[in-house]
């Protein structure tokens, strides 16, 4: 039996052509120089790939050791190049399900650091790992992956992962596929001189043609891969063809030849002192004498291999080798014999059966497990999502809320703020009114009053004239008494009437101050004609207009400030001046008349009442006179 | 559940806003009625001020027609004195 899927497994290979154990020494030797880790771990990982000829479990641990160290470099290429060395190694002990682990492992690292050459080639590792398995299907999933991912890039790698493929259509006995496959693989290697590939897959079209029984073929194909082994000096492989050409004379009857080649692979196998394949070879042999009845020579030779399979603990070729010591005793007589390898046989296929079983149980269960714990996990993590989910939107909803109902207040509050002011602004309003109401009653009331006033004071000097009219020789002093009534009461009518000019106006300009006082001065030139009155005011002031109260109190100021300067001064020039200065208003009233010392004289009612009504208008009064000099009298607005 | 969350919380967003939009109008328009209120106010004012002034003058012309009708009196008394002075002797 052959390991047709190691050919073309990617590992770190140096060749055959150099001895094992001097390679191995030199590596040892280096290791004891203590290199640095990362040599440290390629010197572990080629002493790995030397010891899988030799002693699979030296091979693990020197795997292992070389894992370790990739460890410690922390550099993702080593590790997983460990990783994938480790699950190769696995894979010759036949531990598929611990090979394909690391074989896994080293690509899930390679996928996350995106070495996808990498992730790709471990792909066709894993692709033997399931084809060894006879599990054909992943196997071609995995090789024909790895083809596309190749070809156009890695030519080489796609044409012996096709021979890989035609190998897989060979175990299925699809011939015609797996002779095509391994063709192409052939033609590309043949157009690269790519010696070494051209060694196996020669090597596996002999095979197929042997099947095929096409002894011709298979014998021109292995002599054909004999010469390329021997180019490239693989010792391994010119042992192994040495092998094949030696079982096609053996199959022809042409046993001189057939020993030939056996002695000379035997030779070779010495030479490299690779165990499991010398045991290949005593296999070989000892079906080729149990076919030529040799029962002794075969049993010599099945008892070597048994103990060669027994140390390295390959139950695959330890079956095989129960199973044919078990004829060959029987053959030979030895019945006790028979029976103890037939139940060593039994023994080890069911206990093989029992690995098997309890492995994929123990799979199974885990798988179930896994499964368990992961729906476990999904449910833990949507019950987590969904409390979180709740949590963040009723956090949401209250904090909508919370803000929704500050906006509302707010509103509100804003809303009794408003209406508060409103109804204290109308409630102003509505009093203010009232009040202006009651004012424009009381001076209706006054209105009425005033034209009672005026009639009945009319009346009283209509009744004064008649009487002077009516008794013409009335006694003098009666007569002069008669005339003071009347006078008093013309002077409260015109005051009457001042009052009822200011209270019928809503508000004065300097204009119509002014045509009042031409009418006031008028009537005073009348009764004085020797005075020369002097009224200016200037054109900026005529516009300015006074309140009803501001007018009435100006006029009448100026009006006493006449009748003293008529009355009491002897003056012969009186004039008003109304001029505007820094946005005031003066007015200033002089005469030419007698004057009088202030310091001297007390001052009347007149004067204080004008000061007075000046001052309630918010003006300032400011008298100045000298004895012989006049008055002046200047009004501040 | 996703449907009815998301037409929540966009119905509590327009709500939000329109509550916005409604606030800002009512401040508009108080602030417009506030204004009428004040102008309205401070006219009234005016008017109660100058109507205290028209009190003024005519209280202060009904003082001075006081003081001048009782000086009247005494004036008539004095002429009522002189006639009846007069008449006794003749």
């Amino acid at each position: 039996m052959k390991n047709r899927y190691l050919i073309f497994l990617f590992i770190p290979c140096f060749g055959f052509s150099q001895d094992l154990q001097e390679h191995i020494t030199n590596l040892k030797k280096e290791l004891k120089t203590k290199p640095n880790i990362e040599r440290t771990t390629q010197l572990y990982s080629d002493l790995t790939w030397d010891y899988i000829d030799i002693s699979l479990d030296s091979a693990i641990v020197y795997g292992e050791k070389a894992l370790l160290t990739a460890q410690k470099t922390k550099r993702h290429d080593l590790i997983s190049q460990s990783y994938s060395n480790l699950g190769g190694v696995y894979l010759r002990k036949e531990n598929f399900k611990k090979s394909l682990e690391y074989y896994q492992k080293a690509i899930e690292i390679r996928k996350v650091n995106k070495d996808f050459d990498g992730v790709a080639k471990a792909k066709i590792n894993v692709g033997n790992v399931f084809a060894s398995q006879q599990d054909y299907l992943p196997a071609t999933t995995y090789f024909i992956e790895a083809i596309d991912y190749f070809e156009g890039k890695n030519d080489t790698i796609a044409s012996l992962t096709k021979g890989n493929l035609g190998l897989i259509f060979y175990e299925m006995k699809n011939f015609s596929k797996a002779i095509k496959y391994l063709e192409e693989s052939t033609d590309f290697l043949k157009r690269n001189n790519l010696k070494q590939g051209l060694c196996r897959t020669y090597l596996s079209l002999g095979d197929v043609y042997l099947d095929k029984s096409d002894t011709l073929k298979a014998l021109n194909y292995y002599q054909t891969s004999l010469e390329n082994c021997k180019d490239c000096k693989d010792n391994l492989g010119i042992s192994t063809l040495n092998q094949r050409i030696g079982s096609v004379y053996a199959a022809k009857g042409n046993s001189a030849n057939a020993k030939k080649y056996f002695q000379l692979s035997e030779k070779l196998l010495k030479e490299l002192n690779s165990e499991i394949e010398q045991s290949n070879l005593l296999l070989v042999k000892a079906n080729e004498f149990i076919q030529q009845n040799k029962f002794n020579e075969a049993y010599e030779k099945l008892l070597q291999v048994k103990n060669i399979h027994e140390t390295f603990e390959s139950d695959r070729y330890l079956l095989e080798t129960y199973k044919l010591l078990t004829n060959v005793c029987l053959q030979k007589a030895m019945k006790d014999s028979s029976i103890f390898y037939f139940e060593k046989y039994i023994n080890l296929k069911e206990e093989k059966l029992r690995k098997s079983v309890l492995e994929q149980t123990s799979e199974l269960e885990t798988k179930y497990q896994t499964a368990e714990k992961e729906k476990q996990l999904l449910q833990k993590n949507a019950e987590a999502k969904q409390k979180t989910t709740t949590i963040i939107i009723l956090s949401l909803f209250a904090f909508f809320i919370a803000i929704v109902g500050y906006l509302i207040y707010r509103q509100q509050r804003l809303k009794n703020r408003q209406q508060k002011q409103e109804f204290e602004l109308q409630s102003a309003i509505a009093q203010i009114d009232n009040q202006n109401k009651l004012h424009e009653q009381r001076l209706a009331i006054s209105r009425d009053l005033h034209d009672n006033i005026g009639a009945q004071l009319t009346f009283i000097i209509s009744s004064v004239e008649n009487l002077k009219f009516g008794f013409p020789t009335i006694e003098a002093s009666i007569k002069n008494q008669l005339t003071t009534i009347s006078e008093f009461t013309k002077t409260t009518i015109v005051e009457l009437r001042d009052t009822i000019w200011a209270l019928n106006a809503s508000g004065f300009s300097f204009e119509d101050l002014s045509s009042r006082m031409y009418n006031f001065i008028e009537k005073a030139q009348a009764a004085k004609e020797n005075i020369v009155f002097q009224l200016k005011v200037d054109e900026q002031c005529k516009t300015k207009s006074f309140t009803s109260l501001e007018g009435i109190n100006i006029y009448r100021t100026i009006q006493e400030a006449l009748n003293n300067a008529i009355k009491y001064a002897d003056a012969t020039e009186i004039s008003i001046h109304v001029n505007a200065a820094n946005e005031r208003v003066n007015i200033l009233i002089s005469d030419n008349g007698k004057g009088f010392d202030r310091d001297a004289i007390e001052l009347g009612n007149g004067i204080l009442n004008m000061q007075k009504r000046i001052e309630d208008i918010g003006g300032t009064f400011v008298i100045h006179s000298e004895q012989l000099k006049g008055t002046q009298i200047t009004i501040s607005l | 559940m996703d449907t009815i969350v998301v037409i929540l919380v966009f119905s509590l967003l327009v709500l939000m806003i329109w509550l916005r939009i409604l606030f800002t109008k009512l401040k508009s328009i108080h602030h417009q009625k506030m204004e009428q209120l004040n102008e309205l106010f401070s006219g009234l004012v005016k008017k109660q001020e100058m109507l205290h002034q028209k009190a003024t003058i005519s209280s202060e012309f009904q003082l001075k027609y006081k003081s001048d009708m009782s000086k009247l009196s005494e004036e008539i008394f004095v002429l009522q004195k002189k006639i009846f002075e007069l008449i006794t002797k003749q």
